[in-house]
């Protein structure tokens, strides 16, 4: 599961955190976690449950309505807008819709991630047509998004998640629009990553790939977290 | 080529914000034209009636026959000119060009019978080298006869000059105020662009770009469009200018004639472009980054 405890860091520490929008209801309740470094959990739930939500969050598009949020160390009451990005770039995101930008192609898509940190259009081009080609895209390279199946989409957002190597890689059903083959291909590429240090969690409903892969569990239900 | 990760191809300030800018920057131009036309339009008078005076001797109705008495004062006047420093040349009109002068109001009649009294001109031209000293000029003439007056223009054109000033002032402020409204526009059309673009903020925001980052794509976007709608401005106004220049030249008469863009214009006026860009870029970061904090 994960490297000698003593020697990983905390990627994530969740204290009695709750969320809620607006004035609604909280969707999370007292929520305590803590994800290490080298750590890969499931995370499931009914819809609903409010797993997006607690994915949203560790990635920082929203801020607890109260309790603590630490990541990478930094206090989220006390971060700067540049830290924050900053923080971003460690994490890799494969959002349940996607999120690509539809007027870039494929390849500028995967390459975003590494744009933004600057790096050459040289480096580029050696690193992301291969992460495209082991994701099966290889014939879509200059393909924009909205021409591509759901399932391809998929792909494109979990190439773009894991091309910067993140410390974190928050996945929200990442294998749900891919058949089994690549669900599970896909999944070797995040254990892969996993043993290089970077601490996955997976939002699935998918029981075979839970039972296949034997991670730790958590469970959220009515906005409450439990581990299995 | 510069690389964009944000959406402009299907963004409508595309087309809106070059044609507002050409607009404005039409605008700007033609305006600023005419308030450096106005300053040459004075310099060039200022050059021509400043060296000319006119002197104009009245006769004296106490004399028994003033035409001839006129004629000596005249000769004395002329030589006092010739003595003093400053005088290019002096030329007096003879009784048969004042009359020619006066035919609209006097009719058609010889010299030898006219029997009232004319006044008559002495045109001065002063050297451009020599400085003239018209105030001792004027007292020294004045204490030969004080049936003269000198006409220098030196007050007219002053107020003449004042005015150009004032409407250059006024043009100049209209300047500003178009540059004002184009920055103000900018602005505006930053923020729509951003709002059309929020979900490809929020994406680039959460793959970890800095503020900056988005910023410098966005202004530099709209830097490029701004510039390009004044480049099309620029353009316009210049043929604008060279058409009305052409017009003033067939004419060929009259103050329109004296409508001249000078060459240096049409490169001043470039100016107008140039600080429409700068104001974009300003104002479009300025724009951005208060959006973009707003965002996050």
């Amino acid at each position: 599961m994960s490297l000698n405890e003593t020697e990983n860091k905390t990627i994530v520490k969740i204290h009695n955190v709750g969320l809620r929008y607006g004035t609604n209801p909280e969707v999370l309740k007292d929520i305590n976690l803590e994800l290490k470094q080298g750590d890969f959990y499931f995370l499931t739930g009914a819809s609903g449950a409010g797993k997006t939500s607690l994915l949203n969050m560790i990635h920082l598009a929203h801020r607890p309505s109260r309790g603590k949020l630490k990541i990478f160390g930094k206090d989220i009451d006390y971060i700067k807008q540049n830290d924050m990005a900053n923080i971003r770039r460690k994490i890799g995101v494969v959002f349940q819709d996607y999120r690509l930008l539809d007027h870039l192609s494929v390849l500028d898509n995967v390459s975003l991630p590494l744009r933004i940190i600057g790096k050459s259009e040289k480096y580029i081009q050696a690193h992301v047509p291969e992460l495209i080609e082991w994701v099966g895209l290889k014939n879509f390279m200059n393909v924009k998004p909205p021409f591509l199946s759901g399932g391809q989409q998929q792909r494109v957002a979990i190439a773009r998640a894991v091309i910067n190597n993140p410390e974190l890689l928050i996945a929200d059903e990442p294998t749900g629009n891919v058949d089994e083959e690549m669900a599970k291909k896909l999944l070797f590429l995040f254990l892969e990553l996993n043993k290089m240090g970077t601490t996955i969690i997976i939002a699935t409903h998918s029981t075979n790939l839970i039972k296949q892969f034997k991670f730790p569990v958590l469970h959220l239900n009515n906005g409450y977290l439990t581990k299995e | 080529m510069f690389k964009t990760d944000i959406a402009f191809k299907s963004d409508t300030n595309k087309g809106f914000l070059p044609f507002i800018t050409a607009f404005m920057v039409f605008l700007a131009c033609i305006t600023f034209a005419t308030a450096l036309t106005g300053k040459y339009l004075a310099n060039d008078w200022d050059k021509k009636i400043s060296k000319n005076i006119t002197i104009q001797v009245l006769p004296d109705m106490k004399n028994k026959n003033p035409n001839k008495e006129i004629e000596e004062r005249i000769k004395n006047i002329t030589e006092i000119l010739k003595q003093t420093p400053g005088i290019k040349s002096s030329y007096a009109m003879s009784m048969n060009e004042t009359i020619k002068l006066l035919k609209p109001w006097l009719g058609e009649i010889g010299e030898d019978k006219l029997d009232i009294p004319l006044p008559r001109i002495i045109s001065v031209e002063v050297s451009e080298i020599i400085p003239l000293n018209i105030r001792a000029l004027t007292d020294e003439i004045k204490n030969y006869s004080n049936l003269i007056t000198i006409e220098n223009y030196e007050s007219w054109m002053n107020d003449f000059t004042n005015t150009i000033s004032a409407i250059q002032t006024l043009l100049g402020l209209i300047v500003i105020l178009i540059l004002a409204t184009t920055g103000i526009t900018i602005a505006h059309t930053t923020k729509s662009g951003l709002i059309v673009n929020k979900n490809v903020i929020e994406i680039m925001h959460m793959v970890g770009a800095h503020n900056s980052y988005i910023s410098k794509q966005f202004s530099t976007q709209m830097m490029k469009l701004s510039i390009s709608g004044g480049i099309i401005g620029y353009i316009i106004s210049c043929l604008t200018i060279y058409t009305i220049q052409q017009f003033a030249i067939e004419i060929n008469g009259g103050i329109i004639s004296n409508i001249t863009f000078s060459n240096k214009t049409y490169i001043y006026i470039l100016a107008i472009p140039i600080i429409a860009g700068i104001i974009s870029k300003i104002t479009a970061v300025f724009t951005i980054n208060k959006t973009l904090n707003q965002m996050v």
